[in-house]
């Protein structure tokens, strides 16, 4: 009998595990240091691309010469720099969270 | 040894033109079709007999959905659940792009930036939209976070916007050159095994470790780009 209650009380356990949300962010959380390095990688240089070819359409729209290009390539570089300090705080917050 | 990117080559299998664009399905289109009826397919099959409690076939589908919910409402909350068939949608059909494109013969849609960049850039339109329907005017909060002096307006706004851009393109890169080199690194070991000859088995023992990673590398970049659509929805809905 009192197998069957501690077995039970064991599966209550494990329904209650169940129901609470499973994070996934966890898993990225404890992504590796390699993959974090792609990430901010791939975000720094997303925003320099990104902002250096708004400039260039803009600067084929209005006929200018380089100026757009100039002046969104730093745009685009602190926005890639902005997206790397939001990710290492977001990451810093979890890790002082848990 | 044959050429590597031959086989992320477009070729048209029904030209068709649309007011002078080339609109012609191409063996690109003719995958993501496969894998949408596939997909389709195999959840109708899967869920064909109901039961409370649930057969084999029924757990595969159920696991999927229980996968994303919980992985939208830890991102989102439970208010984000309401978008729960786009994201699942989304998933889906990058998993299926990817798991599709390491079987032979099959053309791997998610390793180009045409067809992923317009998934990106049609997730971001959804994301906008959402958000402004959700916030309103509020929204455009995003653009002077709470905090920065009104002067520096003229820097931020530029500097966010691109920052919104890129969401799209970094979720595009970080997955279409994952499947890209992956694919080429297939290949290139495959062409191994024919030019050493019976030493090929060398490589060809290394080739068989490489599909089952790249096995994985599908699903984590499939699972990697559907929760960084959820954070970025999350962040649509309710601010950063």
């Amino acid at each position: 009998m009192t197998e069957t209650s501690e077995k039970i009380k064991e599966l209550a356990q494990k329904i209650e595990a169940m129901k609470q949300p499973s994070s996934p962010e966890k898993a990225v959380k404890t992504v590796s240091l390699g993959a974090q390095a792609v990430r901010i990688c791939i975000d720094l240089i997303s925003g320099v691309i990104v902002g250096s070819s708004i400039g260039y359409i803009l600067d084929e729209m209005f006929d200018f010469r380089f100026i757009f290009l100039l002046i969104f390539t730093i745009f685009g570089g602190a926005a890639g720099i902005l997206n790397v300090v939001r990710y290492i705080n977001r990451n810093q917050e979890h890790k002082e969270e848990n | 040894m044959s050429d590597l990117m031959e086989q992320f080559a477009i070729k048209t299998v029904k030209p068709l033109e649309l007011n002078g664009y080339n609109v012609s399905f191409t063996n690109s289109s003719l995958f993501m079709v496969i894998a949408a009826v596939f997909i389709v397919l195999a959840f109708s099959l899967c869920l064909k007999k109901k039961a409370i409690i649930p057969t084999k076939a029924q757990c595969i589908p159920e696991s999927i959905y229980e996968f994303i919910y919980n992985m939208i409402e830890s991102n989102i909350g439970k208010e984000g659940l309401r978008y729960f068939s786009f994201i699942f949608t989304l998933f889906l059909f990058v998993i299926m792009g990817n798991v599709l494109g390491m079987m032979p013969y099959c053309f791997t849609f998610t390793s180009h930036f045409a067809a992923v960049g317009a998934l990106s850039v049609m997730g971001l339109l959804f994301n906008v939209t959402m958000g402004i329907k959700k916030r309103k005017w509020g929204y455009f909060r995003t653009f002077l976070p709470h905090g920065v002096p009104l002067w520096l307006a003229p820097l931020m706004v530029p500097m966010e916007l691109i920052s919104l851009a890129t969401e799209p393109f970094s979720l595009t890169v970080r997955l279409v050159m994952n499947m890209m080199i992956g694919h080429i690194i297939l290949k290139l070991f495959a062409g191994f095994i024919v030019m050493m000859g019976v030493f090929g088995i060398i490589p060809m023992i290394f080739d068989g470790f490489i599909i089952v990673f790249e096995l994985f590398i599908a699903c984590l970049q499939a699972y990697i780009y559907t929760i960084l659509s959820c954070i970025y929805l999350g962040q649509a809905l309710n601010g950063h």
